[in-house]
């Protein structure tokens, strides 16, 4: 599943690490997710939504594989 | 000044712990054993420094592990874990019931604290790190029943197999699956 937080998160200057600590996760959760080798739980996609002040919707796109 | 792996449970600096705490435990275990199995026909002096030397690789190696957990790297500890079980057999012990007492103390105190520590590391870990968990042990545990299987069909030709063998095949093949399986979520 593709998803826009690579660009929401260099939009806020934050690193992969500084994101992480706001999402209690680890670095490689949050790496795993932008390359799309990962797709979060509810909950968590929930959280993302939250940090960037979004919704689910808007940052991920149920439609697209990362891969394609 | 080491930067980390892919995974942030595993860094560089973690290597080399790893690999001098496996070689200073088995150092430090082989000197002991020659030394508790032939303490009646080695010179005192010899003896003795047998002994030091034993004790001096262990406790390297237990600060070395400290420092591994300290910082949080629990995976080394599947590592170690396989490589101690082989080296932990009460039956090669002398077959007296204080040094068997001693023995099992040890393995159960050392055992319990790996197993805490482990689960606490582990109960600890976000979402993606469980599911790398729970695919590693699929995969090595499948791999595991397999060999013991094809052991099995020929079990009566084949040296006999011991069941720290067995543990330590566990232990290591879930620390190589779990590695593999957290490079392939990163890139």
């Amino acid at each position: 599943m593709k998803n826009r937080l690579r660009v929401l998160r260099a939009e806020r200057g934050w690193s992969q690490a500084e994101l992480a600590e706001r999402l209690r996760v680890s670095r490689q959760t949050v790496n795993a997710i932008e390359t799309g080798r990962y797709d979060p739980s509810l909950p968590l996609a929930f959280a993302i939504a939250r940090v960037f002040g979004s919704t689910i919707e808007t940052i991920f796109d149920p439609e697209s594989s990362a891969d394609s | 000044m080491f930067s980390r792996l892919p995974s942030e449970r595993i860094s560089r600096i973690g290597v080399v712990d790893f690999v001098g705490a496996a070689a200073t435990l088995v150092a430090g275990t082989l000197l002991l054993r020659r030394a508790g199995l032939f303490s009646n026909y080695l010179e005192r002096t010899y003896y003795f420094y047998l002994l030091l030397a034993g004790f001096i690789a262990l406790f390297t190696s237990g600060w070395l592990v400290f420092r591994i957990v300290r910082r949080g790297e629990y995976p080394w500890v599947f590592g170690l874990a396989a490589i101690a079980l082989p080296l932990f057999q009460p039956s090669v012990a002398p077959y007296t019931v204080r040094f068997r007492v001693v023995v099992a103390i040890r393995d159960l105190a050392l055992i319990a604290t790996a197993v805490l520590f482990v689960t606490r590391s582990i109960s600890r870990a976000d979402e993606l790190e469980r599911r790398v968990h729970v695919q590693a042990v699929s995969w090595s545990y499948t791999a595991i029943v397999l060999a013991l299987v094809s052991y099995a069909m020929f079990e009566d030709v084949l040296p006999p197999l011991h069941a720290t063998w067995v543990a330590s095949a566990l232990l290591a093949s879930w620390m190589v699956a779990w590695a593999y399986e957290s490079a392939r979520y990163q890139r």
